[in-house]
């Protein structure tokens, strides 16, 4: 009996320990999985969000007549090999990092967390796809003659410096961050950790959809510019989030509105005055006349009036 | 036979009526009974359907009652712990500047100024817990901004191992009397706690929180005026217009003449109201194909402080325009000409192009303009001037003392540009003449050395987020 015993304990502590050995293989596993999946290029066969943007663009720009489905056929890969073939990329249909930057989207969504790995700045001397990138839209706009060859040589370095000149940059030759944001590419996806503004951005837009979704444009910014004043002043919390939940500070908080996803509007709205845009001039405070009923909020001059909000 | 026939007669006749109405009787007793059964049986049913129902409800309503108590003792959690966080805050907050008074050496006094910090940044956001919209509330809030942000400034400037001057002493001496008047307007509330109060609830002290800091909204002590280089600055309030010093006030009419000039394809330009902010702004509306759009120019001078314009229909994509150019378009025919291009974002389908006024070879941060334009359309969507109207002035910039050269020894990252020189903004306040360079590891950064001094006066790291590339 007792051996019986052991035996049956022996095999269940075997048996687990083979689970548990399964369970951690499945777990070292997964991570190796999904660096597959984002290194991977969009091909006939690939869809998603990635896929619709292409199509869009490549619609946009008359190589693709398709409906933009996010799935990647016969007919989104005939747009990308004409594509290809007019932008002097390699023409196999396939969208790999050149193409995708050629086109102007990134493949991986997750480029906060990726690291340096290109050339971080483009001058006399540098090769390669980003150079080519350079060249084609340089040659697109009419500043560079030569070939789309990817080698940054005299003929290159006049076309950005004529490019420099004409856009108000420096005209060093050299293609710095600057430069290449004005022709519209980056240079390496080194960044990280820019998340917290991006939250920033999201809360402030849903405090613009909660509390003036209805209101004109420009009484939409000021209201985002109204939190973004408080932020700066002395007199109230420090952060857009401190402000914004700040208790009885905001309807739209008090009545859960500020959970409603907010529209591209209340977004461009905010983000304009994350960029400075303030119609408000200042101001910190603001109200709806037909609803108010706090004395001292009355009492305090009115600067501007938008839609139905006084700002003061 | 015989028999049978006369019992039947016999029930027929009146003799036997009894027994007739006895059946009846017995009838209409055995219906009684049926009826009564059956609304027993249903009194029972209602009556059990009741009890389920009143059951099933009663069980609903505990449940919920319970989930909004623990809701409740959750809120009376949060505003207890906020309240004795602030009550410790003010404590150190009065106990450091005390200490202040008797501290002489520079060192000392800088470890008590990082406390003071510290503590009122503590209490600010243990403050933002409770409501924020009356006066009092809002000026406790900025006694503690500023006392925090000054304490920073101040320590910060002792790097050279000066003491505080005797006017700063005093300043402090001063905000310590605030300390004392913000630390008993927390005494009402404690008092109240002792004696079982709880903030949530029918009469709970949450109620009459705000109204402990009405000394605050007309004080007995003095609030000594803050003038110093930070970001909360009283220097920062009521801001004077630089650039707009020495010009003229303009009207109504002049004001849609200019815009008509700024912005050539608007249409039916109409004044819509002046708006007395920092900048005092004429407000106009026009059109613009497929489109509108809201203007402000400054009363004084009639400078084009911001505009936006909104287009109705989106544009077919005709390829990537050069938005940098049109940028600077519109901002030389709006008045802002020799502007140079600093730094290109596109977020949101809008590309946002800040442009600096270039002056003897330096580029004026200050005094930024920035710009929208619209990613598609290539067309400006939007101007905003509000830095260079408050910055922008005649300014006589010194002589680098240091050569790019020398200032380049001392960034530590490997650059990838030259040398630039500009004016950059420090803590709102302050401008300071640097050599820029742009370095790049494992991302890119902007070094700023001091050209007077070779320090290192800002660092910025670029971002690419949500909201395009920006620099923090």
């Amino acid at each position: 009996m007792q051996g019986n015993s052991i035996r049956r304990i022996l095999a269940v502590s075997l048996l687990a320990v083979l689970m548990l050995t399964a369970v951690a293989a499945a777990f070292s596993a997964s991570p190796t999985t999904a660096g597959v999946a984002e290194a991977a290029t969009l091909q006939q066969g690939s869809s998603g969000s990635k896929v619709s943007e292409i199509q869009q663009r490549l619609k946009n720009w008359g190589y693709y007549s398709g409906s933009v489905d996010g799935i990647f056929g016969s007919g989104t890969k005939s747009a990308v090999v004409s594509f290809q073939r007019r932008n002097g990329l390699t023409a196999d249909g396939i969208v790999g990092p050149a193409t995708a930057a050629a086109i102007g989207v990134t493949l991986s969504s997750s480029s906060s967390t990726t690291t340096s790995s290109s050339s971080s700045v483009l001058k006399r001397g540098s090769s390669g796809s980003k150079v080519s990138e350079m060249q084609q839209k340089l040659k697109n706009w009419g500043y560079y003659g030569g070939s789309v060859d990817g080698v940054f040589g005299s003929g290159t370095e006049s076309a950005v410096t004529l490019f420099q000149r004409n856009n108000g940059l420096t005209a060093d030759g050299i293609v710095g961050s600057r430069t290449a944001a004005a022709l519209g590419m980056t240079l390496s996806s080194a960044s990280s950790g820019g998340n917290s503004t991006s939250s920033d951005l999201a809360l402030l837009a849903r405090v613009v959809y909660g509390e003036a979704r209805g209101e004109p444009y420009t009484g939409q910014v000021a209201v985002a510019a109204v939190v973004l004043n408080r932020v700066e002043s002395s007199s109230f919390p420090n952060t857009i989030a401190g402000v914004v939940y700040q208790s009885g500070a905001f309807d739209c908080v008090s009545d859960g509105q500020i959970n409603l996803t907010p529209n591209d509007t209340a977004y461009q709205a905010a983000q304009d005055a994350m960029n400075g845009w303030d119609p408000t001039c200042g101001c910190l405070f603001y109200y709806n006349p037909a609803t108010a009923t706090s004395a001292w909020m009355l009492s305090r001059p009115v600067k501007l009036r938008i839609g139905d909000h006084n700002f003061c | 036979m015989n028999g049978k026939k006369d019992t039947r007669a016999a029930v027929n006749s009146p003799e036997c009526e009894p027994a007739e109405n006895g059946r009846s009787a017995q009838a209409k007793a055995k219906t009684k009974r049926r009826v009564r059964t059956a609304l027993m049986s249903a009194v029972i049913a209602l009556s059990a359907s009741a009890i389920a129902a009143l059951s099933v409800a009663l069980y609903y309503s505990e449940t919920r009652n319970a989930t909004q108590e623990s809701y409740i003792r959750s809120m009376e959690a949060v505003y207890s712990r906020s309240y004795y966080d602030l009550l410790d805050s003010a404590n150190d907050l009065d106990l450091r500047l005390a200490k202040l008074r008797a501290a002489s050496t520079a060192e000392a006094q800088r470890d008590l100024l990082y406390g003071v910090w510290q503590t009122a940044t503590s209490a600010s956001a243990s403050l933002a817990a409770f409501e924020g919209g009356t006066e009092g509330i809002m000026k406790a809030n900025k006694f503690l901004g500023q006392v925090g942000d000054y304490a920073r400034c101040l320590a910060e400037e002792m790097g050279d191992g000066e003491p505080l001057t005797a006017e700063e002493a005093e300043t402090l001496g001063k905000m310590r009397d605030v300390a004392a008047a913000f630390k008993k307007a927390l005494s009402d509330t404690r008092d109240a706690m002792m004696s079982g109060k709880v903030f949530t609830g029918e009469n709970g002290l949450i109620d009459g929180f705000a109204s402990s800091f009405d000394e605050f909204a007309e004080p007995s002590f003095e609030y000594p005026q803050m003038i110093y280089d930070g970001p909360f600055s009283d220097a920062l309030e009521d801001r004077d217009c630089k650039a707009l010093d020495g010009l003229d006030d303009i009207d109504k009419a002049l004001g849609a003449e200019l815009l008509a000039d700024y912005i050539p394809e608007a249409r039916d330009i109409a004044f819509y109201d002046r708006t007395e902010g920092d900048i005092v702004t004429l407000n106009y509306t026009f059109a613009v194909d497929g489109g509108s759009g809201f203007a402000q120019l400054s009363e004084r001078g009639g400078l084009l402080v911001a505009c936006n314009v909104d287009y109705a229909v989106a544009a077919t994509e005709v390829g990537y325009p050069q938005h940098c150019a049109a940028a600077l378009r519109f901002a030389a025919n709006a008045g802002y000409d020799d502007m140079r291009v600093v730094w290109c974002s596109l977020s949101q389908g809008t590309v946002y192009v800040n442009l600096a006024p270039v002056e003897d070879g330096v580029v004026l941060y200050p005094d930024l303009v920035k710009v929208k334009v619209d990613e598609k359309r290539g067309a400006v969507t939007g101007l905003d001037a509000a830095h260079y109207v408050f910055n922008h002035t005649e300014r006589a910039l010194p002589a680098p003392t240091l050569t790019a050269g020398e200032a380049a020894a001392k960034v530590v990252l490997p650059t990838v540009s030259g040398a630039e020189l500009c004016l950059i903004p420090l803590e709102e306040t302050r401008e300071v003449l640097a050599y820029e360079f742009e370095c790049e590891s494992g991302g890119t950064y902007y070094v700023y050395i001091d050209a007077m001094t070779g320090e290192e006066a800002d660092i910025l790291y670029v971002i690419d987020s949500e909201q395009g590339r920006v620099t923090a």
